[in-house]
């Protein structure tokens, strides 16, 4: 892997989606090693944000940095090699297996004419053992479960062994346990050294897994820091327009967010 | 590898049963000797065989490898398993250019109407590609536009054969209707030497087909150029299947089918399916003309318009057959 342990930055970032502005001057850094959880209400510009960062949308303003430098002037190839990134409810082709799908994940790491190499076979075989999909590695995509198909595409992104890695709500469509399952496993990586920065909706779930969060309000950067620091009732009431009783996490001694009933 | 080798063995019986089956039937035997040992086999024979029969199969085949690999690019460019190389305005291009040579110029020799077809082809494709650029191409818009210009050039090209002179407009029917009656050597070499370069730089660019074919943001993610690739690959699909067009006149359906009935035995990923799809098409091909020229023999129906009779009924099946499968 690459040293990337300066990470991902952005600098006065601004973004647009056609002419819509989305994201307005945001400037922070993604903490190297640790799982980071983007949250904010819809429409604040999470997926927007997460994806220039990516380098998949060009900033209108600004820049987004990897380890100092500008994404725009790392080659395409090569920035694959360094952050991975896995979009909301990606779509696949008919009939792929989860085998085919995740030797994909090695595309950056070969050449035109270069063959498959034990390299990448091991690297296929860590991805799938890392998210239980081993087994399941001969059955196709369409077959699978909400769970296990993330879970698949979880170990493409693995396959491409980035120092970093971006996800899109990697938890949607999941049910509970399989949101657990998803959220140990990326933070199982950041255990590993990798860097992991992720969309997620669940404030609870968020706040129980991030090592940090980001909070972003109507494009805006509201608060960054540890789940401690950034969630107060004020804030997620301000932000989400949802009152709020924090109560201790019993399994983790963090915030745990209770919604109130509306009178 | 195994299927590999099935599909070879089938090509290789299907050529056998092309240079036997005519309006004169040859015997096995005959073709063998024909074939072996050419200096000894009654002249007849070896006429038949290695001037009507041999290159007309060969073209069948060779045009047929070209459309099912076209449309397997078109299918993994477009991610979308109903696209087929006429969306690139493939044949409506090279029908309205051939049309408009047969009727304008009546004196010119026949050698250019495959020439002006090719261009047609490529000047067609070109189009829909430019007029579906917005910073990049979608592939809804190129299928959108493509329908839209395949619909135009279709109307104008029916136009043009309603008003123009009666035996020229016969005369371009039948090579609209894709044709192999008539093919010589000279456009089998021609068809070999477009086919087997274009061919094997796809088989080379699997991965990117393959990449193409996932979400957008996903190949992106995995540091592939989307809309270079996206060019490079069309480019290569319109080369193909305007060479088809220039050899046979504009074959229909091949495109569609030849990629799926390979899809259903490789699975979709390109490095099996793209040989696979080059097999297909070139067995449906070869046995569409085949059968165009036995059913109602002595009279003869072109390979293009077999492949539609045969092929709808069969796609239809495939398709059912694969709804009910799960």
């Amino acid at each position: 892997m690459t040293d990337d342990s300066e990470g991902l930055q952005t600098r006065h970032l601004v973004l647009s989606y056609g002419r819509r502005r989305v994201i307005e001057d945001v400037s922070l850094s993604v903490e190297p090693g640790r799982l980071t959880i983007i949250l904010g209400p819809n429409g604040c510009g999470k997926s927007t944000l997460l994806r220039a960062l990516a380098g998949q949308i060009r900033p209108d303003a600004g820049a987004v940095l990897l380890a100092g430098r500008p994404l725009r002037h790392i080659g395409a190839r090569a920035l694959a090699r360094r952050v991975g990134f896995l979009p909301q409810a990606p779509l696949a082709p008919e009939g792929i297996t989860v085998s085919a799908l995740v030797r994909l994940g090695r595309h950056p790491h070969r050449g035109p004419l270069s063959a498959w190499s034990a390299a990448d076979r091991a690297a296929c075989d860590r991805a799938l053992a890392a998210t239980g999909m081993s087994g399941l590695s001969a059955a196709p995509l369409d077959a699978l479960s909400g769970g296990q198909r993330q879970r698949a595409w979880i170990a493409m992104s693995l396959a491409q062994e980035t120092p970093t890695l971006l996800l899109d709500e990697p938890t949607t469509y999941l049910d509970l346990a399989h949101q657990i399952d998803v959220l140990e496993t990326l933070h199982a990586m950041t255990r590993q050294g990798r860097t992991v920065l992720a969309v997620l909706h669940d404030l609870q779930l968020a706040a129980r897994y991030a090592d940090r969060l980001i909070l972003l309000h109507e494009g805006r950067l509201k608060a960054e820091g540890t789940p401690a620091e950034v969630l107060t009732a004020a804030r997620v009431e301000d932000v989400f327009g949802l009152p709020v009783r924090l109560l201790d996490d019993p399994e983790t001694g963090r915030p745990l967010p209770i919604p109130r009933r509306r009178a | 590898m195994k299927h590999l080798l099935t599909g070879l063995a089938c090509l290789g019986a299907a050529l056998f049963l092309a240079t036997a089956l005519g309006e004169q039937p040859i015997p096995p035997r005959a073709v063998m000797a024909a074939l072996l040992h050419p200096s000894e086999a009654p002249g007849q024979h070896v006429f038949i065989i290695h001037t009507l029969r041999l290159p007309r199969a060969l073209l069948a085949a060779l045009v047929g490898a070209a459309l099912g690999v076209g449309g397997t690019i078109t299918q993994a460019v477009m991610r979308n398993p109903l696209a087929e190389p006429g969306l690139l305005g493939i044949n409506g291009g090279a029908a309205l250019a051939a049309l408009a040579i047969m009727l304008w110029l009546p004196g010119t020799s026949a050698r250019l109407v495959p020439a002006a077809a090719l261009l047609g082809a490529l000047a067609a494709a070109t189009a829909i590609y430019a007029l579906s650029w917005r910073g990049g191409i979608g592939p809804q818009r190129v299928i959108l536009i493509g329908l839209g210009c395949g619909a135009l050039m279709g109307a104008v090209t029916s136009f043009l054969s309603a008003f123009g002179e009666v035996t020229a407009v016969q005369r371009a029917m039948l090579w609209l209707s894709g044709s192999f009656t008539g093919s010589g050597w000279r456009a089998v070499l021609g068809m070999a030497l477009t086919l087997v370069p274009l061919l094997a730089l796809t088989w080379i660019l699997a991965r990117v087909l393959d990449l193409l074919a996932m979400d957008e943001a996903v190949a992106r993610g995995l540091g592939l150029r989307v809309q270079a690739a996206r060019a490079a690959m069309v480019a290569i699909g319109a080369l193909l299947c305007g060479a088809s067009v220039a050899a046979a006149g504009p074959v229909g359906f091949i495109g569609l089918m030849a990629p799926h009935l390979a899809r259903r035995i490789t699975g979709p990923t390109h490095a099996a399916l793209i040989p696979a799809a080059a097999l297909a098409g070139a067995l449906l091909l070869l046995l569409a003309d085949v059968a165009g020229q036995n059913v109602i023999a002595p009279n003869a129906i072109p390979a293009g318009i077999m492949a539609a009779l045969m092929g709808a009924p069969f796609f239809a099946w495939l398709m059912w057959k694969g709804r009910h499968d799960g």
